[in-house]
Protein backbone atom coordinates (compact mmCIF):
# COMPACT_ATOMS: atom_id res chain seq x y z
CA UNK A 1 0.00 0.00 0.00
CA UNK A 2 2.46 2.36 0.63
CA UNK A 3 4.75 1.59 -1.64
CA UNK A 4 2.12 2.22 -4.09
CA UNK A 5 1.85 4.79 -2.96
CA UNK A 6 5.82 6.06 -2.95
CA UNK A 7 5.92 4.49 -6.61
CA UNK A 8 2.66 6.47 -8.10
CA UNK A 9 4.89 9.59 -6.18
CA UNK A 10 8.34 9.31 -7.91
CA UNK A 11 6.61 8.64 -11.59
CA UNK A 12 4.75 12.10 -10.73
CA UNK A 13 7.59 13.47 -9.23
CA UNK A 14 10.17 12.39 -12.44
CA UNK A 15 7.31 13.61 -14.57
CA UNK A 16 7.15 17.12 -13.21
CA UNK A 17 10.15 17.90 -11.68
CA UNK A 18 11.13 19.71 -14.45
CA UNK A 19 8.08 22.04 -14.92
CA UNK A 20 8.02 22.52 -11.30
CA UNK A 21 11.48 23.57 -10.75
CA UNK A 22 11.08 25.95 -13.93
CA UNK A 23 8.31 27.74 -12.64
CA UNK A 24 10.07 28.41 -9.09
CA UNK A 25 13.08 29.49 -10.88
CA UNK A 26 11.48 32.04 -13.55
CA UNK A 27 9.43 33.85 -10.35
CA UNK A 28 11.99 33.65 -7.45
CA UNK A 29 14.79 36.26 -6.77
CA UNK A 30 17.12 34.10 -5.02
CA UNK A 31 17.58 30.02 -5.32
CA UNK A 32 16.72 29.60 -1.69
CA UNK A 33 13.81 30.94 -2.30
CA UNK A 34 13.20 28.85 -5.41
CA UNK A 35 14.07 25.73 -3.52
CA UNK A 36 11.96 26.31 -0.68
CA UNK A 37 8.76 26.81 -3.02
CA UNK A 38 9.82 22.99 -5.29
CA UNK A 39 10.48 21.35 -1.83
CA UNK A 40 7.08 22.68 -0.54
CA UNK A 41 4.94 22.15 -3.78
CA UNK A 42 6.10 18.28 -4.13
CA UNK A 43 6.16 17.97 -0.02
CA UNK A 44 2.23 18.61 0.34
CA UNK A 45 2.18 16.38 -3.20
CA UNK A 46 3.43 13.64 -1.41
CA UNK A 47 1.26 14.47 1.60
CA UNK A 48 -1.79 14.91 -0.72
CA UNK A 49 -0.88 11.94 -3.63
CA UNK A 50 -4.24 10.62 -3.78
CA UNK A 51 -5.55 14.15 -4.63
CA UNK A 52 -2.66 14.24 -7.87
CA UNK A 53 -4.91 13.74 -10.43
CA UNK A 54 -3.09 11.20 -13.25
CA UNK A 55 -1.38 12.07 -16.50
CA UNK A 56 -0.64 15.87 -17.97
CA UNK A 57 -3.35 17.10 -15.64
CA UNK A 58 -0.10 16.27 -12.56
CA UNK A 59 1.62 19.41 -13.81
CA UNK A 60 -1.28 21.47 -13.76
CA UNK A 61 -2.26 20.79 -10.62
CA UNK A 62 1.17 20.83 -9.27
CA UNK A 63 1.33 24.60 -10.87
CA UNK A 64 -1.72 25.58 -8.95
CA UNK A 65 -0.10 24.47 -5.50
CA UNK A 66 3.17 25.78 -6.19
CA UNK A 67 1.44 28.86 -7.13
CA UNK A 68 -0.08 28.91 -3.49
CA UNK A 69 3.13 27.87 -1.81
CA UNK A 70 4.81 31.06 -3.66
CA UNK A 71 1.97 33.42 -2.30
CA UNK A 72 2.49 31.98 0.89
CA UNK A 73 6.37 32.40 0.50
CA UNK A 74 5.69 36.36 -0.63
CA UNK A 75 3.86 36.88 2.83
CA UNK A 76 6.74 35.68 4.51
CA UNK A 77 5.46 32.43 5.05
CA UNK A 78 8.31 30.52 4.14
CA UNK A 79 8.88 26.86 5.04
CA UNK A 80 12.25 25.47 5.18
CA UNK A 81 11.87 22.05 5.22
CA UNK A 82 13.68 19.19 2.79
CA UNK A 83 16.53 21.40 2.03
CA UNK A 84 19.86 20.11 1.03
CA UNK A 85 23.40 21.16 -0.09
CA UNK A 86 22.66 19.03 -3.04
CA UNK A 87 19.56 20.95 -4.05
CA UNK A 88 20.52 23.97 -2.82
CA UNK A 89 24.01 23.79 -5.11
CA UNK A 90 21.82 22.44 -8.09
CA UNK A 91 19.76 25.70 -7.54
CA UNK A 92 22.54 28.02 -7.70
CA UNK A 93 24.34 27.30 -10.16
CA UNK A 94 21.02 28.13 -12.19
CA UNK A 95 21.37 31.72 -10.58
CA UNK A 96 25.01 31.74 -11.72
CA UNK A 97 24.16 33.16 -15.51
CA UNK A 98 21.85 36.16 -15.76
CA UNK A 99 18.62 35.86 -18.74
CA UNK A 100 19.52 37.75 -21.74
CA UNK A 101 19.58 41.17 -21.57
CA UNK A 102 19.43 44.53 -23.75
CA UNK A 103 18.20 48.14 -23.42
CA UNK A 104 14.79 46.86 -24.82
CA UNK A 105 14.45 44.13 -23.11
CA UNK A 106 15.06 45.86 -19.92
CA UNK A 107 12.24 48.34 -20.96
CA UNK A 108 10.04 44.95 -21.29
CA UNK A 109 10.68 43.93 -18.12
CA UNK A 110 10.22 46.77 -16.14
CA UNK A 111 6.77 47.37 -17.77
CA UNK A 112 6.15 43.66 -17.02
CA UNK A 113 7.09 44.09 -13.18
CA UNK A 114 4.68 46.81 -12.98
CA UNK A 115 1.80 44.90 -13.73
CA UNK A 116 -0.43 43.42 -10.93
CA UNK A 117 0.41 40.32 -9.47
CA UNK A 118 -2.74 38.29 -11.23
CA UNK A 119 -1.70 40.09 -14.57
CA UNK A 120 1.73 39.09 -14.52
CA UNK A 121 1.05 35.86 -13.50
CA UNK A 122 -1.29 35.14 -16.09
CA UNK A 123 0.58 36.60 -18.94
CA UNK A 124 3.62 34.37 -17.85
CA UNK A 125 1.48 31.27 -17.28
CA UNK A 126 1.51 31.44 -20.92
CA UNK A 127 4.50 32.91 -22.41
CA UNK A 128 6.46 31.03 -19.82
CA UNK A 129 4.50 27.62 -18.89
CA UNK A 130 3.38 27.55 -22.75
CA UNK A 131 -0.38 26.72 -21.02
CA UNK A 132 -3.52 27.30 -23.19
CA UNK A 133 -6.95 28.93 -21.46
CA UNK A 134 -8.07 25.32 -20.67
CA UNK A 135 -5.03 24.79 -19.50
CA UNK A 136 -4.92 27.74 -17.38
CA UNK A 137 -8.21 27.49 -15.87
CA UNK A 138 -7.90 24.32 -14.57
CA UNK A 139 -4.48 25.75 -12.82
CA UNK A 140 -6.75 28.64 -11.41
CA UNK A 141 -9.40 26.72 -10.88
CA UNK A 142 -11.76 28.72 -12.74
CA UNK A 143 -13.66 28.73 -16.29
CA UNK A 144 -12.18 29.21 -18.99
CA UNK A 145 -14.37 32.17 -20.17
CA UNK A 146 -12.87 34.26 -17.13
CA UNK A 147 -9.46 33.23 -18.24
CA UNK A 148 -10.14 34.58 -21.88
CA UNK A 149 -11.40 37.92 -19.98
CA UNK A 150 -8.69 38.06 -17.39
CA UNK A 151 -6.03 37.53 -20.21
CA UNK A 152 -7.59 39.76 -22.38
CA UNK A 153 -7.49 42.86 -20.09
CA UNK A 154 -4.04 41.77 -18.92
CA UNK A 155 -2.62 41.83 -22.69
CA UNK A 156 -4.75 45.11 -22.88
CA UNK A 157 -2.78 46.80 -19.30
CA UNK A 158 0.10 45.33 -20.69
CA UNK A 159 0.11 46.80 -24.27
CA UNK A 160 -0.69 50.06 -22.12
CA UNK A 161 2.47 49.84 -19.99
CA UNK A 162 4.71 49.34 -22.92
CA UNK A 163 3.12 52.04 -24.97
CA UNK A 164 3.36 54.57 -21.89
CA UNK A 165 7.29 53.29 -21.56
CA UNK A 166 7.53 54.00 -25.01
CA UNK A 167 7.72 49.97 -26.28
CA UNK A 168 6.24 48.12 -29.01
CA UNK A 169 6.23 44.95 -28.81
CA UNK A 170 4.39 41.76 -30.74
CA UNK A 171 1.14 41.41 -28.68
CA UNK A 172 0.97 37.80 -29.75
CA UNK A 173 3.23 36.45 -28.02
CA UNK A 174 1.07 36.51 -25.14
CA UNK A 175 -1.68 34.70 -27.51
CA UNK A 176 -3.08 31.53 -26.08
CA UNK A 177 -5.67 29.23 -27.69
CA UNK B 1 10.56 36.79 -31.50
CA UNK B 2 9.24 36.03 -28.08
CA UNK B 3 10.18 39.35 -25.80
CA UNK B 4 8.14 37.43 -23.06
CA UNK B 5 10.16 34.16 -22.74
CA UNK B 6 13.64 36.21 -22.82
CA UNK B 7 12.49 37.79 -19.48
CA UNK B 8 12.19 34.07 -18.27
CA UNK B 9 15.77 33.09 -16.32
CA UNK B 10 15.33 29.75 -17.79
CA UNK B 11 13.30 27.83 -20.19
CA UNK B 12 12.12 24.28 -19.11
CA UNK B 13 14.15 22.72 -21.96
CA UNK B 14 17.71 24.05 -20.16
CA UNK B 15 16.17 21.95 -17.64
CA UNK B 16 15.95 18.62 -18.75
CA UNK B 17 17.94 15.91 -16.86
CA UNK B 18 17.69 17.70 -13.71
CA UNK B 19 14.76 15.48 -12.31
CA UNK B 20 17.92 12.87 -12.17
CA UNK B 21 19.98 15.06 -10.19
CA UNK B 22 22.03 15.00 -7.43
CA UNK B 23 19.51 17.73 -5.94
CA UNK B 24 16.15 16.11 -6.90
CA UNK B 25 17.49 12.74 -5.79
CA UNK B 26 18.15 14.64 -2.25
CA UNK B 27 14.51 16.12 -2.10
CA UNK B 28 12.63 13.32 -3.55
CA UNK B 29 14.27 11.02 -0.30
CA UNK B 30 13.86 13.66 2.25
CA UNK B 31 10.25 14.29 0.99
CA UNK B 32 9.84 10.57 1.00
CA UNK B 33 11.16 9.48 4.24
CA UNK B 34 8.58 12.19 5.80
CA UNK B 35 5.80 9.87 7.26
CA UNK B 36 2.86 10.42 4.69
CA UNK B 37 -0.35 12.32 6.67
CA UNK B 38 -2.37 13.39 4.69
CA UNK B 39 -4.35 16.41 5.21
CA UNK B 40 -1.64 16.77 7.82
CA UNK B 41 -2.31 20.32 9.67
CA UNK B 42 0.29 22.72 8.14
CA UNK B 43 -0.46 25.16 11.38
CA UNK B 44 -1.69 24.22 14.58
CA UNK B 45 -4.32 26.72 14.26
CA UNK B 46 -6.25 24.31 11.94
CA UNK B 47 -6.84 21.60 14.13
CA UNK B 48 -8.77 23.20 16.69
CA UNK B 49 -10.56 25.34 14.17
CA UNK B 50 -11.20 21.61 12.48
CA UNK B 51 -12.81 20.88 16.51
CA UNK B 52 -15.04 23.70 16.35
CA UNK B 53 -16.81 22.82 13.09
CA UNK B 54 -16.90 19.41 13.83
CA UNK B 55 -18.74 20.18 17.66
CA UNK B 56 -22.49 20.22 17.05
CA UNK B 57 -23.31 22.93 19.15
CA UNK B 58 -22.40 26.84 19.24
CA UNK B 59 -22.74 26.65 23.32
CA UNK B 60 -20.08 23.45 22.81
CA UNK B 61 -18.11 25.50 20.98
CA UNK B 62 -17.63 28.25 23.14
CA UNK B 63 -16.39 26.10 25.62
CA UNK B 64 -14.06 24.25 23.77
CA UNK B 65 -12.82 28.07 22.24
CA UNK B 66 -12.71 28.45 26.15
CA UNK B 67 -10.02 25.47 27.10
CA UNK B 68 -7.92 25.42 23.76
CA UNK B 69 -4.76 27.23 24.64
CA UNK B 70 -4.25 30.59 23.15
CA UNK B 71 -7.39 30.62 21.78
CA UNK B 72 -8.90 33.78 23.81
CA UNK B 73 -9.40 35.71 20.46
CA UNK B 74 -11.59 32.94 18.52
CA UNK B 75 -14.82 33.81 18.01
CA UNK B 76 -17.72 31.23 18.67
CA UNK B 77 -18.41 29.93 15.67
CA UNK B 78 -21.88 28.37 14.32
CA UNK B 79 -22.34 25.74 12.19
CA UNK B 80 -25.03 27.15 9.97
CA UNK B 81 -26.23 30.93 9.61
CA UNK B 82 -29.69 32.05 7.75
CA UNK B 83 -30.18 35.51 6.81
CA UNK B 84 -32.36 36.85 4.28
CA UNK B 85 -29.13 37.51 2.06
CA UNK B 86 -27.46 34.12 2.65
CA UNK B 87 -28.38 30.53 3.99
CA UNK B 88 -25.10 28.07 4.96
CA UNK B 89 -25.29 25.06 6.05
CA UNK B 90 -23.24 21.52 6.02
CA UNK B 91 -23.83 19.13 3.90
CA UNK B 92 -22.70 15.56 3.68
CA UNK B 93 -18.96 17.04 4.87
CA UNK B 94 -19.41 20.47 3.12
CA UNK B 95 -20.21 23.58 3.70
CA UNK B 96 -23.32 25.01 1.50
CA UNK B 97 -24.02 28.78 0.90
CA UNK B 98 -26.85 29.54 -1.25
CA UNK B 99 -26.96 33.27 -1.96
CA UNK B 100 -30.67 34.55 -2.09
CA UNK B 101 -30.06 37.88 -3.04
CA UNK B 102 -27.29 38.40 -5.64
CA UNK B 103 -28.06 42.54 -4.98
CA UNK B 104 -27.11 42.88 -1.34
CA UNK B 105 -24.36 44.47 -0.09
CA UNK B 106 -20.97 42.39 -0.19
CA UNK B 107 -20.77 42.89 3.54
CA UNK B 108 -23.29 40.99 4.30
CA UNK B 109 -22.00 37.79 2.80
CA UNK B 110 -18.49 38.26 4.06
CA UNK B 111 -20.69 38.68 7.45
CA UNK B 112 -22.77 35.11 6.73
CA UNK B 113 -19.06 33.70 6.35
CA UNK B 114 -18.06 34.59 9.48
CA UNK B 115 -20.59 33.40 11.49
CA UNK B 116 -19.56 29.79 10.63
CA UNK B 117 -15.89 30.45 10.78
CA UNK B 118 -15.21 31.12 6.92
CA UNK B 119 -13.28 33.92 5.35
CA UNK B 120 -14.77 34.02 2.22
CA UNK B 121 -14.81 37.74 0.45
CA UNK B 122 -17.91 37.33 -2.16
CA UNK B 123 -19.06 39.44 -4.96
CA UNK B 124 -21.44 39.89 -7.29
CA UNK B 125 -20.84 42.47 -10.25
CA UNK B 126 -22.91 43.40 -13.14
CA UNK B 127 -22.30 42.16 -16.43
CA UNK B 128 -23.11 41.92 -19.56
CA UNK B 129 -25.37 39.23 -20.78
CA UNK B 130 -22.93 37.04 -22.08
CA UNK B 131 -21.03 36.50 -18.84
CA UNK B 132 -24.25 36.61 -16.44
CA UNK B 133 -23.74 33.41 -14.20
CA UNK B 134 -20.58 33.22 -15.18
CA UNK B 135 -17.59 33.21 -12.16
CA UNK B 136 -15.73 36.28 -12.85
CA UNK B 137 -12.49 35.56 -10.34
CA UNK B 138 -11.74 33.32 -7.80
CA UNK B 139 -9.12 33.12 -5.86
CA UNK B 140 -7.56 31.09 -2.60
CA UNK B 141 -5.03 32.22 0.04
CA UNK B 142 -3.50 31.70 3.32
CA UNK B 143 -3.73 27.37 3.90
CA UNK B 144 -6.31 27.22 1.09
CA UNK B 145 -3.60 25.07 -0.41
CA UNK B 146 -4.75 22.10 -2.83
CA UNK B 147 -8.58 22.75 -1.33
CA UNK B 148 -11.63 23.05 -4.03
CA UNK B 149 -14.03 25.19 -4.09
CA UNK B 150 -17.45 24.87 -6.10
CA UNK B 151 -19.48 27.32 -7.48
CA UNK B 152 -22.76 26.88 -9.35
CA UNK B 153 -26.02 28.08 -9.04
CA UNK B 154 -29.61 25.90 -8.82
CA UNK B 155 -31.45 25.27 -10.51
CA UNK B 156 -28.45 24.31 -12.70
CA UNK B 157 -27.52 27.12 -15.68
CA UNK B 158 -29.95 29.63 -13.97
CA UNK B 159 -29.16 33.51 -14.76
CA UNK B 160 -27.90 34.84 -11.30
CA UNK B 161 -30.05 38.15 -10.79
CA UNK B 162 -33.43 36.61 -11.97
CA UNK B 163 -35.95 35.69 -9.04
CA UNK B 164 -35.24 32.47 -7.75
CA UNK B 165 -31.75 31.71 -9.46
CA UNK B 166 -29.41 31.09 -6.50
CA UNK B 167 -25.79 31.09 -6.35
CA UNK B 168 -24.18 28.06 -4.75
CA UNK B 169 -21.02 28.01 -3.39
CA UNK B 170 -19.16 24.96 -1.41
CA UNK B 171 -16.31 24.51 0.48
CA UNK B 172 -14.98 21.53 2.37
CA UNK B 173 -15.98 21.52 5.76
CA UNK B 174 -12.64 22.16 7.88
CA UNK B 175 -11.63 25.20 4.75
CA UNK B 176 -9.72 27.58 6.71
CA UNK B 177 -7.93 29.86 4.05
CA UNK B 178 -9.40 32.30 2.35
CA UNK B 179 -11.71 32.68 -0.60
CA UNK B 180 -12.49 34.95 -2.76
CA UNK B 181 -14.62 34.99 -5.61
CA UNK B 182 -16.64 37.06 -7.98
CA UNK B 183 -19.56 36.61 -10.28
CA UNK B 184 -21.45 37.66 -12.59
CA UNK B 185 -25.14 38.89 -12.32
CA UNK B 186 -27.93 41.01 -14.31
CA UNK B 187 -27.11 44.66 -14.29
CA UNK B 188 -29.85 46.89 -13.47
CA UNK B 189 -30.71 49.64 -15.89
CA UNK B 190 -28.34 52.27 -15.95
CA UNK B 191 -25.65 50.04 -14.20
CA UNK B 192 -22.28 50.04 -15.91
CA UNK B 193 -20.83 46.69 -16.70
CA UNK B 194 -17.48 45.73 -14.19
CA UNK B 195 -16.52 43.38 -17.06
CA UNK B 196 -17.33 43.80 -20.88
CA UNK B 197 -18.11 41.22 -22.81
CA UNK B 198 -18.04 41.24 -26.72
CA UNK B 199 -20.84 43.10 -28.12
CA UNK B 200 -21.52 41.01 -30.29
CA UNK B 201 -21.49 37.54 -29.13
CA UNK B 202 -24.14 35.73 -28.40
CA UNK B 203 -26.85 37.49 -25.82
CA UNK B 204 -25.06 41.05 -26.70
CA UNK B 205 -26.92 43.79 -27.76
CA UNK B 206 -24.90 43.72 -31.14
CA UNK B 207 -25.31 39.59 -30.96
CA UNK B 208 -23.89 38.24 -34.54
CA UNK B 209 -22.61 41.81 -36.53
CA UNK B 210 -19.51 41.63 -38.26
CA UNK B 211 -17.68 44.44 -36.34
CA UNK B 212 -14.14 44.25 -37.73
CA UNK B 213 -13.06 46.94 -40.15
CA UNK B 214 -16.48 47.85 -40.87
CA UNK B 215 -16.61 51.93 -40.74
CA UNK B 216 -18.27 53.65 -37.66
CA UNK B 217 -21.36 55.11 -39.90
CA UNK B 218 -22.24 51.56 -40.54
CA UNK B 219 -21.95 50.06 -36.76
CA UNK B 220 -23.48 53.00 -35.47
CA UNK B 221 -26.38 52.75 -37.76
CA UNK B 222 -26.69 49.07 -36.79
CA UNK B 223 -26.10 49.53 -33.21
CA UNK B 224 -28.73 52.54 -33.89
CA UNK B 225 -31.62 49.93 -35.28
CA UNK B 226 -31.60 47.65 -32.41
CA UNK B 227 -31.80 50.81 -30.16
CA UNK B 228 -28.28 50.97 -28.83
CA UNK B 229 -26.17 53.34 -28.40
CA UNK B 230 -22.11 53.65 -29.09
CA UNK B 231 -19.55 55.20 -27.27
CA UNK B 232 -16.11 55.52 -28.87
CA UNK B 233 -12.62 54.45 -27.44
CA UNK B 234 -9.74 55.42 -29.72
CA UNK B 235 -6.99 53.12 -30.24
CA UNK B 236 -3.44 53.09 -30.98
CA UNK B 237 -2.28 50.27 -32.45
CA UNK B 238 1.39 48.91 -32.52
CA UNK B 239 4.19 48.37 -34.80
CA UNK B 240 2.93 45.75 -37.07
CA UNK B 241 -0.94 46.39 -35.82
CA UNK B 242 0.02 43.64 -33.24
CA UNK B 243 -1.98 44.95 -30.45
CA UNK B 244 -2.99 48.30 -29.31
CA UNK B 245 -2.82 51.10 -26.60
CA UNK B 246 -5.31 53.81 -25.60
CA UNK B 247 -5.66 56.94 -23.58
CA UNK B 248 -8.36 56.53 -21.54
CA UNK B 249 -8.38 59.96 -20.43
CA UNK B 250 -9.49 60.27 -24.12
CA UNK B 251 -13.27 59.50 -23.41
CA UNK B 252 -15.46 61.86 -25.80
CA UNK B 253 -12.73 62.00 -28.98
CA UNK B 254 -14.33 63.50 -32.03
CA UNK B 255 -14.91 60.65 -34.31
CA UNK B 256 -15.92 60.86 -38.11
CA UNK B 257 -18.74 58.02 -39.91
CA UNK B 258 -16.06 57.20 -42.13
CA UNK B 259 -13.50 55.94 -39.36
CA UNK B 260 -13.09 52.48 -38.50
CA UNK B 261 -13.98 49.79 -35.73
CA UNK B 262 -12.09 47.03 -34.97
CA UNK B 263 -14.09 45.76 -31.35
CA UNK B 264 -16.80 46.41 -29.73
CA UNK B 265 -17.85 45.98 -25.93
CA UNK B 266 -21.13 46.12 -23.56
CA UNK B 267 -20.33 49.26 -21.55
CA UNK B 268 -23.71 49.28 -20.13
CA UNK B 269 -27.25 47.82 -20.58
CA UNK B 270 -28.13 50.19 -23.91
CA UNK B 271 -24.81 51.02 -24.41
CA UNK B 272 -21.66 49.40 -26.62
CA UNK B 273 -18.64 50.93 -26.50
CA UNK B 274 -16.47 50.83 -30.32
CA UNK B 275 -12.80 50.36 -30.20
CA UNK B 276 -12.12 52.80 -33.48
CA UNK B 277 -8.69 54.65 -35.67
CA UNK B 278 -9.16 57.25 -37.84
CA UNK B 279 -6.95 55.31 -40.73
CA UNK B 280 -8.01 51.62 -42.37
CA UNK B 281 -5.88 49.34 -40.81
CA UNK B 282 -4.34 46.03 -42.92
CA UNK B 283 -4.77 43.96 -40.09
CA UNK B 284 -7.06 43.85 -36.49
CA UNK B 285 -4.88 45.30 -33.82
CA UNK B 286 -6.93 44.27 -31.12
CA UNK B 287 -7.08 40.31 -32.71
CA UNK B 288 -4.20 40.20 -34.74
CA UNK B 289 -3.62 37.66 -37.12
CA UNK B 290 -6.44 35.90 -35.69
CA UNK B 291 -10.34 35.83 -37.02
CA UNK B 292 -12.38 38.49 -35.29
CA UNK B 293 -15.23 36.52 -33.63
CA UNK B 294 -18.35 37.25 -34.54
CA UNK B 295 -21.87 35.75 -32.49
Amino acid sequence: MDDDRTSRFEAVYQQTYEHILGYALRRCDSPEDAADVVAETFAIAWRRVDAVPPGGEARLWLYGVARNVLANHRRGQARHRHRSVELDTDLADLYAHSPETSVELGAIARAFEQLPEDDKELISLVAWEGLDRAEIATVLGCSRNAVRIRLHRARKRFSKALATAGVTVNRLVMEST
Amino acid sequence: MNELKHLARVHDEDLAGRASGAGARALLAAITAEEPTPERAPVPRRRTRRLLLSAAATAVLAAAALIGPGLVTTPAVATSYASTELDIVQEGGEWVARIKDPYADHEKYTEGFEAVGLTVQLQIVPVSPSQVGELIQMGMGGSAIGQRMYTGTEPEGCETGRPGCVLVIKLPVGFNGQAWVKFGRQARPGEAYQNAGRANAKGEMLEGVKISGRTVGEVVAEARRRGVEAIFQVIMPNENYDGFSVNPRETSPQVGNDWFVWDAESARPGVVRLLVTKEHLPKNPVYGDGEPPVG
